[in-house]
């Protein structure tokens, strides 16, 4: 790990001005983002603030404003067209916090229905995945003809806020804030499901719909086939993220009440699947054959 | 974590955050106490089971009082209820919230099938699903004021009571759909179904509104009033209570079952 330099004079004040760097070279090991240090120290509390704050200190070794100087760039034209950076750099996709191992894990366990799910499979919630999988489903609706991405964004944000909303009343108080004191507020409203972490599990079980609206490019959902298709679909959805919600949120007994809500969130989003697919102009023809108006 | 200065700046990234917190939370409190919205959330499966089922089914149902822990703080002990996770009796926020939102997007979904959807149809089923339930509290209170009955009922506990109903609506159109073939909640089934949702939820709801609106006639009560309400009184609390139960209810069931397009237009008949 890098060292930083201290100013020699340590006032009675604390210091609030940042430190100089004058760090020395030294090779990067792969626990050089506070973030990976602490995910592998298996902090589950503090997730949420180290995702902010810990990538942004392991950005901070060599930005002292003096290129070329010490320890930093190399100059010349063909360094300035080269990928390398100063000294000590962690990597890009760890320096983001993109976790391809995790979310690989996530998927496989979302995947599978017959996995287990792990109490900290949510500890590092990460938006990639969710993203991804809302995009592609998006491009895949847009492949089959129908452009629906206001609809996506919009169902999207009000229901994951809604969703949020509802499970975390659900959840129980975290233990920590049980045994704190009865004269101070418990932390009742974050609990350990933020709006992130719920946010995260939603994006990962839609994949199941994702492969639905990827089978709906070419063959037209309308039919008795694309209905048990799609409800088959959403189904898995909301098996896995019933079980992924009861596991972070550390509820018991809980399961078909929380499975109810997502099962009619990921339904409107499987409407959106049936009604784009090649064949939708089939309902509107028998619906104008059917009666005349 | 070797490094001091990192930790440092994580801890003051830390206390920063859980200082942000804190600050929204105080904030969120003066509107919504959120500890008690938690209480009526905690529920289990079996008490969801159980209290559909005793919605649509309380003909048979024995003690329809509240359990009450009582709990000690600061020297006075008072009764606090038990949670709905522990007592079939006690009202709960999921099953009328669920039941909204499933009326809302089932009626939706009635009007798609019969190709009369337009978008603003969710905000004007939404609207006035919440304005039968703002009207029966309304209605509540001012008689409880009218009245002179001094319950100190939390308003969560009424909008529950209030919110059972929809199981009942959503259950008629649903059948009526079924039997009906898309013609609308009329004909025999809606009627019937409709009836009995009707007498389910009006004896339900004369069972348990009757600790909230009738007086505690027992003699070990331990409420600090000893007031002795004449016969006139008490009879006109049970009149009302009833008037509530039936008259009432069948007037909001009535407007929430109600088609949106008359079934002359649907079947093509003039």
């Amino acid at each position: 790990m890098a060292q930083y330099g201290y100013p020699p004079q340590q006032q009675a004040t604390p210091n609030l001005q940042f430190y100089q760097s004058s760090y020395s070279q030294q090779p990067v090991s792969g626990h050089s983002t506070p973030f990976q240090a602490y995910n592998n120290a298996g902090a589950s509390s503090s997730g949420y603030a180290n995702t902010g704050f810990g990538g942004g200190f392991g950005a901070q070794p060599g930005v002292s404003g003096r290129m070329g100087d010490q320890g930093g760039l190399r100059t010349g034209w063909l360094a300035a067209f080269g990928t390398e950076g100063y000294d000590g750099e962690p990597p890009l996709l760890e320096e983001l916090g993109v976790n391809f191992g995790h979310i690989k894990m996530k998927t496989l366990s979302v995947l599978n229905p017959l996995a287990r799910m792990d109490q900290h499979i949510m500890d590092d919630a990460d938006l990639a995945g969710p993203v991804l999988f809302f995009l592609l489903f998006g491009f895949f609706l847009l492949f089959s003809g129908k452009v629906h991405f206001g609809y996506i964004y919009g169902l999207g944000a009000l229901g994951s806020l809604s969703l949020w909303g509802v499970f975390s009343l659900m959840a129980p108080p975290t233990v920590s804030d049980a045994s704190s004191t009865q004269h101070e507020h418990p932390s009742n409203l974050l609990s350990t499901l933020t709006f992130g972490r719920s946010t995260s599990v939603l994006g990962y079980c839609i994949l199941p719909l994702v492969f639905t609206s990827l089978v709906g490019i070419a063959v037209p959902m309308d039919t008795f086939f694309g209905y048990i298709i799609t409800s088959l679909a959403i189904s898995w959805c909301t098996y896995s993220s019933s079980a992924m919600f009861c596991a972070v949120g550390r509820m018991s007994q809980m399961r078909v009440l929380v499975a109810y809500p997502l099962a009619l969130f990921y339904g409107l989003f499987g409407i959106m699947a049936i009604f784009s697919s090649r064949g939708s102009g089939v309902l509107e023809a028998k619906a104008t054959a059917g009666h005349p108006i | 974590m070797a490094d001091p200065t990192a930790q440092m700046g994580l801890h003051m990234g830390k206390s920063a955050f859980d200082a942000g917190q804190q600050y929204l939370e105080s904030n969120m409190n003066r509107w919504v106490n959120v500890a008690s919205l938690k209480h009526y959330f905690n529920v289990s499966n079996s008490y969801v089971v159980s209290k559909l089922r005793l919605v649509l089914f309380p003909w048979w149902h024995r003690p329809w009082s509240r359990t009450q822990h009582l709990s000690h703080n600061g020297g006075q002990d008072f009764g606090v209820y038990a949670p709905p996770r522990e007592d079939i009796n006690s009202p709960d926020m999921y099953i009328p919230l669920m039941a909204l939102v499933t009326y809302i997007l089932f009626s939706t979904l009635l009007a798609g099938l019969r190709r009369t959807f337009h978008p603003e149809l969710f905000g004007l089923t939404a609207t006035t699903a919440l304005v039968v339930v703002f009207l029966e509290i309304a209605i509540i209170r001012l008689a409880m004021y009218l009245l002179s009955i001094n319950n100190e009922s939390q308003l969560l506990d009424l909008v529950a009571y209030s919110g059972y109903k929809f199981v009942g609506v959503i259950l008629t159109l649903l059948l009526s759909e079924i039997a009906n073939r898309g013609g609308g909640s009329g004909g025999w089934v809606g009627w019937g179904v409709f009836i009995y949702t009707f007498a389910a939820n009006g004896f339900f709801l004369l069972r348990s509104l009757k600790y909230v609106l009738l007086p505690d006639t027992s003699p070990n009560t331990n409420s600090g009033q000893a007031y002795t309400a004449s016969r006139s009184h008490r009879q006109r609390r049970t009149q009302f209570l009833f008037i509530y139960s039936f008259p009432l209810q069948f007037l909001f069931m009535w407007i929430l079952t109600r088609d949106s397009v008359p079934t002359a237009v649907l079947t093509g008949s003039k």
